[in-house]
């Protein structure tokens, strides 16, 4: 089995394992409102560049500021910060961690502000090619780069999604961060407490 | 405004050659794809395009319209058409959906043929790295960021610094101080043009372990005669709050934290008072 089969598959295998898990009780930190700092979790994301052939593979992150919501969704109380920059921990498949956070506009569909930060209301997406190449950290031609990542929103709440993209196969895999908003769980992501 | 009329007509004729043949191929390529006959439709693609049309997924079409044909150049033009179809993918119960389709078709050995774009990363790339988005610079010399960090967990442990030249004069690059003990600038620009910017890259060489060190570059711009200085303060070794809180560190672990340590994610679930201590792995 190639490679890139492979990683199709664990991508379909985490996204349903994921998906069942989520439904049941989170083994999260759970808090009543929300706090500065949210984090939230996703699944799998991926990185190939194979010159010469069509396995290439990226992924798009998406992550919201959805402070800018309806009377009623947000509790009126515990919210203390509006905007805030993204920080994104990847944990690769060997077990390396990657931490980037955004400081100006540079990387993305350059809707952040001066400083980094995402205003409520707004929609942050970059590909995670240009996210490693920011960094320095592309992998080697025919190398993947493949793991999880932790956001960390530096405001109040925050959703968000991530898609794989097998373009050789005709073939994209959206993925929601978890935790995604629910009814009985009204939270935009994990409250980060900080030792 | 007859005469506007007439000489718009004639100049939108004239804007695509060809264009009687470009007209009666598109219709008879999607009379085809219309009727599900995507083998009898392949004689209108490009050879080089054929494979790539053959694996491409196809719409149920109900119906189509031809729209308009833009001339790209004397031998490409590109031809919308408005069809009605259900999509692999979109919830069966949205019933048929119209949409606009536009591709290219290119004059060939005396014949429109159909381009096929095969998909791939660059043709996504523009929805998410904001080439459309992004605004000119600001009309101001400036540099970004205003803080620059340069993360714990970075293995190149290099940071960045943009030159932006939003003025309408170019910049020259005077000079860039930094702790040479610490730091080496390994990339920096001469000159930054008008409505450029230009990189400069510094690499933290040293062999710290405390976190969330500071530090500072000193970089100097000379625009004509005007020189301008700009002092960036460096925060090196950075670990965030975000960090500690995402790894379950305290200020104090995470001081002993060292380059190249592995490090995982901890999550704590409160119990609730009087509640029994919770096993992991038991409901």
């Amino acid at each position: 089995m190639s490679k890139v089969r492979a990683i199709v598959l664990l991508t379909l295998v985490i996204g349903v394992a994921f998906g069942t898990a989520a439904a049941k009780d989170t083994p999260f930190l759970q808090a009543q409102a929300t706090t500065d700092q949210v984090a939230l979790f996703v699944p799998f994301v991926a990185f190939l560049n194979a010159p010469g052939s069509d396995n290439d593979i990226d992924s798009a992150l998406s992550v919201s500021n959805i402070l800018a919501a309806p009377n009623g969704i947000f509790p009126t109380t515990g919210l203390s910060r509006r905007e805030g920059s993204i920080e994104l921990y990847f944990f690769t498949a060997e077990g390396d961690i990657l931490a980037v956070e955004t400081e100006d506009n540079s990387i993305g569909n350059g809707v952040l502000d001066d400083q980094g930060e995402l205003k409520a209301g707004r929609t942050w997406s970059a590909l995670l090619s240009s996210i490693l190449a920011a960094e320095d950290a592309l992998p080697a031609d025919g190398e993947i780069f493949s793991g999880y990542v932790w956001v960390v929103a530096n405001f109040d709440a925050a959703q968000g999604t991530a898609t794989v993209f097998f373009p050789g196969f005709g073939f994209a895999q959206s993925l929601d961060m978890e935790p995604t908003i629910t009814a009985g769980n009204l939270q935009g992501g994990i409250p980060v407490v900080v030792p | 405004m007859l005469i506007f009329i007439v000489l718009s007509a004639l100049f939108a004729s004239a804007s695509v050659p060809h264009e009687r043949e470009l007209k009666n191929t598109v219709s008879a390529y999607w009379n085809l794809m219309g009727k599900g006959e995507k083998a009898a439709a392949l004689k209108f693609v490009l050879e080089s395009s054929q494979n790539d049309f053959i694996n491409r997924d196809e719409p149920k079409i109900r119906a189509w319209r031809y729209v308009s044909a833009n001339s790209i150049n004397p031998q490409e033009a590109e031809v919308t058409v408005e069809i009605e179809a259900i999509f692999k993918g979109a919830p069966i119960s949205a019933g048929f959906q119209t949409i606009q389709r536009r591709e290219t078709w290119v004059w060939n050995k005396k014949a429109w043929k159909l381009r096929v774009e095969k998909p791939s990363v660059a043709a996504i790339a523009p929805f998410f790295t904001g080439e459309k988005a992004k605004e000119p610079l600001p009309s101001v010399l400036q540099i970004s960021p205003s803080i620059l960090r340069i993360q714990f967990f970075s293995k190149v442990q290099d940071g960045r610094i943009r030159i932006l030249n939003g003025t309408e004069a170019a910049a020259d690059l005077v000079s860039a101080k930094v702790d040479e003990g610490r730091f080496d600038i390994v990339k920096r620009p001469d000159h930054v043009q008008p409505g450029q910017s230009g990189e400069l890259v510094l690499h933290y060489k040293g062999t710290e372990n405390d976190k969330n060190l500071e530090s500072q570059i000193t970089v100097v711009l000379k625009q004509g005669d005007q020189e301008k200085l700009f002092q960036i303060p460096i925060v090196y070794n950075y670990l965030s709050d975000g960090a500690r809180g995402l790894l379950g560190l305290t200020e104090e672990q995470a001081k002993e934290l060292k380059r190249g340590d592995k490090v995982a994610p901890v999550f704590k679930q409160p119990t609730p008072p009087g509640a029994p201590p919770q096993v992991p792995g038991q409901r």
